[in-house]
């Protein structure tokens, strides 16, 4: 007679055995003091641990959560506020620069003698004034690109604020 | 998921940090009891606990409810005194002047012994062995719960747990001996 095994004797406190099994091992249980003895050990751990398991958090220490979730809260309603200024006032300016730099593009009359590329006045005037600050741009493309990355970055600015009222709504 | 939960976590969701008290109240033992075994120290438990409350209601947008929301406070826990532990070397301070209670504990002093023997065989384990047997006799945390939250395959997972109250019923056998069938 082959005594229980130790993975059989846990379930079997668990209550997680089949019915089947459960009978094989309560018919070795009535004949062998062993394994009967051995089912009270586990049997008696396990109440032991479901019953003294749990440790008592110290009494303060709900409050002092709050405390800082509170903090957290306020702190965090504060900077979306902000954010939300600093979203709104800087996506006029850029689309105010933006559409400056753009019509400025559209509407100057002027060209670059010889390259038979149109280059407005308006773009030529910044140049020379960004040369006269010692920042040399030789390249008109230079100021496409800034002009280019400005409206890529409005659209952008309105795109996720629209994602962002979706996912609060 | 339980529906209360859903409800607070939806009511923190939506501004109301209150609704927050309710998850506190209901897994601040739980949280705590788990730190505990992990940092062995009741200082850094009440520390971790408190961060990793804090924390979980910070992302708790990210909860996507996939998992219940204990799996996955847990998790955090978990996380948060594991890097305490390999942050700050563990003191190893003694069982006995951890000066624990439990949840169930009156005033009796063999309520007291009871908890020292479990605190004392629970912290003899290695640490995954000590978590995951901890986890078990929680509110209701499956096997399969308890793995995601280990990080561990569910038959690596049941290995380690057999293994923890094999060596939990020895000890207990032997510091107890007669006395722990007068006890129990
Ligand atoms: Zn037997």
């Amino acid at each position: 007679m082959s005594h229980i095994s130790e993975d059989i004797m846990m379930d079997f406190v668990d209550g997680n055995l089949l019915p089947e099994q459960k009978k094989a091992a309560e018919l070795h249980l009535l004949e062998c003091s062993a394994c009967k003895e051995e089912i009270a050990l586990y049997r008696s751990l396990s109440n032991l641990l479901v019953e003294e398991n749990i440790l008592k958090a110290p009494p303060a220490m709900a409050n002092h959560v709050m405390t800082q979730v509170e903090l957290h809260h306020s702190i965090m309603l504060r900077k979306a506020k902000s954010r939300n200024l600093v979203i709104r006032f800087g996506g006029i300016m850029f689309a105010l620069l933006a559409a400056i730099i753009g019509l400025g593009l559209i509407l100057s009359p002027s060209a670059v003698e010889g390259t038979g590329f149109q280059i407005p006045q308006y773009i030529l005037q910044v140049m020379n004034y960004l040369q006269s600050l010692k920042i040399p741009i030789k390249n008109p493309s230079v100021l496409y690109g800034v002009c280019a990355f400005m409206i890529i970055l409005v659209v952008e600015r309105v795109v996720n604020s629209f994602r962002h009222r979706k996912v609060t709504a | 998921m339980n529906s209360d939960e859903i409800t607070w976590i939806n009511d923190c969701l939506n501004g109301d940090s209150y609704a927050y008290r309710k998850l506190v109240n209901k897994y601040q033992h739980f949280a705590y009891t788990l730190a505990v075994r992990i940092t062995k120290s009741a200082e850094d438990a009440e520390e971790v606990t408190q961060d990793a409350f804090l924390k979980a209601y910070a992302s708790l947008a990210g909860f996507k409810g996939e998992s219940k929301f204990s799996t996955w406070f847990y998790k955090i826990v978990l996380n948060l005194a594991m890097s305490k532990v390999r942050r700050c070397k563990p003191t190893h301070q003694n069982i006995d002047d951890l000066n624990l209670q439990t949840v169930n504990d009156n005033d009796s002093s063999r309520k007291t012994e009871r908890t020292y023997y479990v605190e004392k065989a629970i912290a003899s384990l290695p640490e995954d062995e000590a978590i995951i047997v901890t986890l078990f006799y929680m509110e209701d945390q499956s096997l399969d719960e308890i793995s995601n939250i280990v990080q561990l395959s569910l038959s690596n997972t049941k290995v380690k747990l057999f293994r923890a109250r094999k060596k939990m019923a020895e000890m207990l056998k032997n510091e107890l001996k007669e006395d722990l069938y007068t006890i129990l």
